[in-house]
């Protein structure tokens, strides 16, 4: 009798065992296909071609304000496209937070996203991106033709395309603003150029 | 033990016995509290799931979502502090049905891209056949804390009887929770940016 109760006991510790280690190992698998989440059908390098003008949007805020995005503005915009469910787009907000605070006086910062309007209120309210545009518009990314996240397209005060690209840190931002100030379409395609 | 002596009806002896209802209601108060705490948490993300559910008029999806939070707390308490009582596993499974009810309407109605809004930002997971599922045993497992509560027994528990319904509990929980994770992962797999 006693060796069945320490048989079952044992047992018992195995199959928790197990099933914990199954359990960690589904864990595993779906932060796996968040890193390497599925290729969209289009290609990073597709959309308005760097030095083509951005005709002008007049978009809605979240909130309800107007906003224009392309052509003629008072400063240049730095459009980000970001999901609330895209982990990296939240690792950036602290960096697009301290980019407004220090390049506040020749950039704006607008955030761009789709879908149901009550999610991204409870996303700019639980991150704090309560100073920033924030716009949903289908039309914005399909013409800029966005396919992954986290996205950032830069526009100069004419609302010409002075960089693009999908940005991963606080680095590929501001090789953007760089890219920019260089007149090149990238930093990449500067260093192919000149290395 | 002699075979001849085994009662034919041994699987409804089982149900009444303190084990049964002990580990059932264990397992369905832990299931129901990791429910409802990221919603506690995240309430507007919540707010936000329910609104996309369209099932009431948007201007009542707040206080539908507060009700039903406060409906979920409500009975995971029941069952974690009045185990023994049918009622308590009852309150449970009205809950888990209302939930489990509002999804199967949306798929029927071929939604099968909005969030469950059932976890936190990390296990968001979207509408599925599979979800039901999970749900269904869920709903099993309750039931059978609710009729185990019922019969009743005066079997009083002992060191031995504990460790068995704590074991059973651990066993269901981690099913459910990998149950879980694998539908985020189905979900995660299935497409990109899914808000």
């Amino acid at each position: 009798m006693t060796a069945l109760v320490i048989s079952n006991i044992v047992l018992w510790v195995a199959v928790l065992a197990l099933l914990f280690g199954l359990y960690a190992l589904a864990r595993q698998v779906g932060i796996l296909y968040e890193r390497v989440a599925p290729m969209g059908a289009l290609m990073i390098d597709a959309g308005p071609k760097i030095g083509q003008p951005l005709q002008p949007f007049a978009l809605q805020d979240v909130r309800g304000s107007a906003v224009t995005v392309g052509g003629a503005q008072p400063s240049s915009t730095l459009l980000f496209f970001l999901s609330p469910t895209c982990p990296i787009c939240k690792k950036l907000i602290p960096v697009l937070k301290s980019i407004r605070a220090s390049e506040g006086h020749w950039l704006r910062i607008v955030l761009a996203s789709d879908g149901e309007q009550p999610e991204h209120l409870a996303f700019l309210r639980q991150a704090g991106l309560g100073d920033f545009e924030y716009v949903l518009s289908r039309e914005l990314g399909m013409h800029l033709q966005i396919g992954k996240l986290p996205y950032a397209t830069l526009l100069d005060e004419h609302g010409t395309l002075r960089a693009k690209g999908l940005v991963n840190s606080r680095e590929q931002l501001e090789s953007l603003f760089t890219a920019m100030d260089l007149n090149v379409a990238s930093v990449q395609q500067f260093l192919e150029h000149h290395a | 033990m002699n075979p001849a002596a085994f009662p034919s009806a041994f699987p409804m002896a089982l149900l009444g016995d303190p084990i049964v209802t002990a580990a059932c209601s264990a397992a369905g108060a832990l299931v129901l509290l990791l429910s409802v705490a990221p919603k506690l948490r995240g309430f507007d993300r919540f707010h936000g799931a329910v609104d996309a559910y369209r099932l009431v008029p948007s201007a009542w999806s707040r206080a539908v979502a507060l009700a039903f939070v406060a409906a979920e707390a409500g009975a995971a308490l029941l069952l974690a502090l009045m185990p023994l009582h049918a009622a308590s596993a009852l309150a449970a499974i009205a809950v888990a049905a209302l939930a489990t009810g509002a999804v199967t309407v949306n798929l029927l109605r071929g939604r099968r891209d909005i969030r469950c809004g059932c976890g936190g930002a990390d296990d968001s997971m979207p509408l599925s056949g599979g979800l039901v599922g999970r749900n269904a045993a869920l709903l099993a497992v309750l039931a059978v804390a609710a009729a185990s509560a019922a019969v009743g027994s005066e079997r009083r528990m002992a060191a031995l009887d504990f460790a068995a319904a704590g074991f059973c509990t651990l066993a269901l929980l981690l099913m459910w929770l990998g149950a879980t994770q694998l539908l985020v992962n189905a979900g995660r797999a299935r497409g990109p940016r899914r808000s």
